[in-house]
């Protein structure tokens, strides 16, 4: 089944756009959907060696004209002064896991503030008493939090 | 914004779940030791939005018509209309809607009942369970009221999402976590492919609106069927087929079920089910209504190797949870039956099959769920078979109610499992696909085998050694008792006068198909 189905997927990505069979789509001359695509795949791909071709080349330059000393203390691995002591691999307090549901209450909160913001004025007063209701819900999430014991370090 | 007002009364009844969830949330935090309050305000809670379903459905003047509507006789309507659309045609309430709030409701206080005995051990995880029941509820009338890709989806999830946690209810239990992760892995696959094949059918048709979509894919003529819809409605039906356990999708089942709290283990194999199939029946009869051939090509190999693997795989299981885990793989295999042949004949009666149905097994499924909750509440019981033998004298009523679920899952007259697959079979039948027909009865009559051996066991196997009954600590739970009466008066009653029910669940699709 899957074949002809891939088969189908690819002259449908092939057929001519008519205004007719794209819905909300202004009438205008009937484009080769192929050609647009692999002209705009081709600024993809460009991008995408052009940058692989930079990063090795940039590497290699380094790497010819660079004087190389090595000394234990250059190759011991370096983090913030201190050097490092035991696995990293320790078990960690699992209650952050607490903080991290509660910061998604306000994570998600300020995902849908800002655009609120930016229509506000069209939105007007039904908008904000729908946002302010949104806000409630989660403020209420966070009293159920705090009335659980969740913001208590014990 | 114009509709704001309006398209809030059309979710009504879901808001009302979904705050009354939040209260018992609350509440919990309040109440102290005193939190037989919760299961109150949760059962409460349903009790209001079917309420204000029906409310919705009637004008003052014509209360004592609620009969009439229910049998879908009556001529009462919401705002003047059939149905009422809302949030920009996303919602839609009708008596498709409304049948299913009503049928989830019932579903959920039944469920509320069941948990007493259960509940009543762990009284400090009242608040959530109750509180994450009722979302799951609210998540099931969602999928009831969408008509539009993405409503759809944000329901799917509510429904989901509580239910994962729920699975894992019995924290410190090995095999509760194992079901909640196999649960929450599966399930999150499935998201992903059913989200897959809903964008697939938003990039072939450019809506995202069921009624779009359907005029979209019609605007289309013969192209329609390409492959992209083709590709697109097979993820569908996974992801569909997914959350009903059809095989070859049906490998969490078992062990999510048998680890999960039995109620909850009840609560899913019903509500989980009923929400997947209302919700999938309006995407497939309403968007994808003009591309029946491919989804029902689908669903047929699903309802085939469903029927056929559930059934067989039930038939060695010596665990009850773990043969009724099975049964309702292949209860979802009957189910399917009724969409394939609404797909294959455009005629609305395997939809009403489905709905039917889907009534009928609440009861039958809640009921013997019930038994064993009961079971486990009177003595030491570990789901197995051997454990029921020889209940019948030590427990007679337990015995009678177990025997008339299992002879009711059965599909044996009088009672109302009959009436369900006779409707279903009938359906399968008229839509012209009779060898369908033929390998669910021949399944069906293997099922037998495995139902009646409970009955069996009840009847004529001595009792194992050092079975006496023992009063539970926590005291007899009268709530599930009530839950498996009422269930049992439920497959009585239906089984024995099936007529409101289903002319309940025909009224509901007249308005959905072919109008």
């Amino acid at each position: 089944m899957l074949a002809p189905a891939l088969g189908a997927l690819v002259e449908y990505a092939d057929r001519p756009l008519s205004p007719s069979t794209v819905p909300g789509r202004r009438a205008g001359p009937t484009i080769h959907m192929t050609s647009e695509y692999l002209t705009n795949w081709f600024y993809v791909w460009s991008f995408i060696v052009s940058g692989a071709v930079l990063v090795v080349l940039i590497l290699l330059v380094s790497k010819l004209v660079n004087p190389s000393h090595p000394t234990p203390g250059k190759l011991a691995h370096y983090e913030c002064g201190i050097p490092p002591v035991g696995s990293p691999w320790s078990p960690f307090a699992v209650r952050y896991y607490v903080f991290a549901l509660l910061f998604l209450v306000f994570d998600v909160e300020a995902v849908f503030l800002f655009p609120w913001t930016l229509v506000f004025r069209t939105l007007g007063t039904a908008g904000f008493i729908e946002m302010m209701l949104f806000v409630a819900v989660l403020v209420w999430g966070l009293v159920y939090a705090w009335r659980k014991g969740a913001l208590e370090w014990a | 914004m114009a509709d704001a007002n309006n398209s809030v009364l059309v979710i009504l009844p879901g808001i009302v779940i979904a705050c009354t969830a939040l209260l018992v949330f609350m509440a919990d935090t309040f109440v102290g030791r005193r939190k037989e309050i919760l299961p109150w305000i949760a059962a409460a809670g349903l009790v209001a939005a079917a309420a204000v379903a029906a409310a919705q459905w009637l004008d003052v003047d014509e209360l004592g018509s609620l009969w009439d509507l229910v049998t879908g006789r009556g001529s009462a309507v919401f705002g003047g209309r059939e149905g009422e659309a809302g949030f920009a045609g996303m919602v839609a309430l009708d008596k498709f809607a409304f049948y299913c709030t009503l049928l989830f409701c019932v579903i959920g206080v039944l469920t509320i009942m069941l948990s007493d005995a259960y509940m009543k051990k762990r009284r400090d995880a009242m608040g959530e369970f109750y509180g994450l029941l009722l979302l799951v509820i609210a998540g099931m009338f969602g999928m009831a009221v969408s008509t539009d890709l993405i409503a759809l989806f944000i329901a799917f999830e509510l429904m989901s999402l509580p239910t994962y946690v729920l699975a894992g209810f019995l924290r410190g239990d090995v095999r509760s976590g194992e079901a909640a992760v196999k649960y929450f892995v599966n399930g999150a696959f499935s998201s992903a492919v059913l989200v897959f094949g809903l964008a697939l059918l938003y990039a072939a048709s450019g809506q995202t609106n069921y009624a779009g979509i359907a005029e979209a894919m019609s605007g289309l003529g013969a192209d329609a069927e390409s492959g992209l819809t083709v590709v697109a409605l097979v993820f569908v039906a996974v992801g569909f087929g997914f959350k009903i356990a059809a095989v070859p999708f049906h490998g969490w089942a078992p062990d999510v079920y048998e680890g999960a709290p039995t109620p909850v283990t009840a609560f899913m194999s019903v509500g989980i089910k009923a929400g997947a199939f209302v919700g999938f029946l309006k995407l497939f009869t309403i968007a994808a209504v003009g591309l029946g051939d491919i989804w029902t090509a689908a669903l047929t190999v699903l309802a085939v190797l469903t029927m056929v693997v559930g059934n067989a795989l039930a038939l060695p299981q010596r665990n009850l949870k773990r043969m009724l885990a099975y049964s309702s793989i292949a209860h979802a295999g009957y189910l399917l039956l009724g969409l394939i042949a609404t797909g294959a004949s455009l005629d609305s009666a395997g939809s009403s099959a489905v709905l039917f149905y889907l009534g009928a097994y609440t009861f039958m499924n809640i009921g013997a769920f019930g038994i064993l909750v009961w079971i486990r509440n009177r003595r030491a019981f570990r789901y197995g078979l051997d454990e029921v033998a020889g209940l019948a004298r030590t427990m007679p009523w337990t015995a009678i109610g177990m025997a008339l679920f299992m002879v009711s899952l059965t599909g044996i007259p009088p009672l109302v499992g009959f009436w369900g697959k006779f409707y279903l079979f009938t359906a399968i039948v008229d839509a012209g696909m009779t060898w369908l027909a033929i390998v669910a009865v021949v399944m069906s009559a293997v099922s037998a085998y495995y139902y009646l051996r409970v009955v069996w066991y009840l009847y004529f196997r001595e009792a194992p050694e050092g079975a006496e009954v023992v009063a539970d600590d926590a005291g007899p739970a009268l709530g599930s008792a009530v839950a498996v009466t009422l269930a049992a008066l439920g497959v009585l009653a239906l089984g024995l006068y099936p007529s409101p029910l289903i002319s309940a669940a025909q009224g509901a699709l007249r308005v959905l198909i072919g109008g």
